[in-house]
């Protein structure tokens, strides 16, 4: 439907975009988000594909951010909510990934901030939630049987388990540094604190991981 | 090169006894836990890799370093069998967690697109009605403000009955007054010498 793929917009906005001649699910990824940033509000056609496109990104990220919080799908639907209302706004295109990143990743520490102060205990299922700095760098427990043949589908079994095993903190900054790939000036800013600290959390989340998975990683 | 590597490794080593002494139990490197568990943090084994050097190897590896951090993690990953291996293993695990595929989806895409369009067409509607609300309020709050002396005598009687500036100003004129203070008539609250 062509009316539902070009959104319904003030003639002014049509004089800078073409009218769209491709379908919908064979623009880049580039022209799809220029397309969502003409006319009052994202056509409804093209902030479909754009949430198929993406969707994986931000379920990712928050499957990692938050591993045992039961509500992420309506966290991840406040996701695109902002998305929709503020996509007119991203001034470069080619950076939607990053800036989608970071809606979630706000988003996430937003509700992070409003559990921490509704409850006191942070969660039952987590018991090392523990202050930074206390990560423990004690060499790991021998993962259950080493055996020699391990199948993938074991190892990130493992590697799930264990990113969760993590502390906050720490989970938090290796995920956005090894998921989302961002630079670490970035990640502290969003989590508000020194370049040194997130150096040295990153440093020590993976010291954790490679311990705690050396049989699965090693050469 | 060696010569410059091998001045660095006696420093790393005494950075290294006291970063294990801080930690107590620094064991960096996973190939030393055997020689490491019970033994002296501070070890030759255990020193070998210790905290600071770890964390330059991991910043390395995101492309975190100065140029010579750089050239001195280069220089330990070409001589250093232990540092390869470490950072082998730190590739390794690079790998997995970018590969790492979800457990399982929280919601099907389609049920997603389905709420997301739900709610943000919930939203302008919403909007209207506030709008067509406030529109409805402010007609009534209009329409009680406007001065009822030309609709009805009673207040008309009244007017008359107090004051005698308000009764020289016509009714008409009172709209027009509220809008543009009339300069040339003095209001009796007004100081006399003030405009002159």
């Amino acid at each position: 439907m062509s009316s539902e793929s070009l959104p319904v917009s003030w003639s002014a906005v049509e004089a800078i975009t073409p009218p769209l001649s491709v379908p919908v699910d064979r623009l880049s990824n580039y022209d799809l988000i220029l397309q969502c940033q003409v006319g009052l509000r994202p056509g409804k056609t093209l902030f479909a594909e754009l949430m198929r496109r993406y969707h994986a990104h931000v379920e990712k990220l928050l499957y990692h951010l938050a591993p045992d919080w039961s509500d992420r799908a309506d966290l991840s639907q406040e996701v695109w909510i902002r998305v929709y209302r503020n996509i007119k706004r991203l001034q470069e295109p080619v950076k939607f990934r990053g800036w989608l990143s970071r809606i979630a990743t706000n988003l996430f520490y937003d509700e992070l901030r409003k559990r921490k102060r509704n409850s006191q205990p942070l969660s039952l299922d987590a018991p090392r939630m523990l202050e930074d700095g206390e990560l423990d760098w004690e060499i790991a427990a021998d993962a259950p049987g080493p055996a020699e043949e391990l199948a993938t589908q074991e190892f990130y079994e493992q590697l799930r388990q264990a990113i969760a095993d993590l502390p906050e903190v720490f989970r938090t900054t290796i995920v956005l540094r090894e998921i989302e790939g961002m630079a670490y000036e970035e990640i502290a800013e969003i989590t508000g604190v020194s370049l040194g600290t997130v150096k040295s959390r990153i440093a020590r989340a993976r010291q954790r991981l490679q311990e705690q998975l050396q049989h699965y990683i090693e050469a | 090169m060696t010569h410059h590597f091998d001045e660095f490794g006696k420093r790393g080593r005494e950075l290294g006894a006291d970063a294990a002494q801080d930690l107590d139990q620094g064991a960096w490197q996973a190939d030393c836990q055997a020689d490491c568990q019970g033994a002296e943090p501070n070890s030759d084994c255990c020193s070998l890799i210790q905290r600071d050097q770890f964390e330059l190897l991991s910043a390395y590896l995101d492309g975190e370093v100065t140029a010579a951090e750089r050239r001195q993690v280069e220089s330990w990953l070409a001589t250093d069998p232990q540092t390869q291996r470490l950072y082998s293993r730190l590739q390794s695990l690079r790998q997995g967690l970018q590969t790492l595929p979800i457990a399982q989806p929280s919601q099907n895409i389609d049920q997603l697109v389905d709420r997301v369009t739900a709610r943000v067409e919930r939203q302008p509607r919403r909007l209207a009605w506030g709008g067509l609300a406030a529109a409805g309020l402010l007609i009534g709050v209009l329409f009680n403000a406007m001065p009822p002396e030309p609709y009805s005598p009673s207040v008309a009687q009244r007017s008359g009955s107090q004051r005698a500036t308000t009764e020289e100003v016509p009714s008409d004129g009172l709209m027009i007054a509220l809008n543009q203070p009339p300069i040339a008539i003095p209001r009796t609250t007004q100081k006399p010498g003030a405009l002159r």
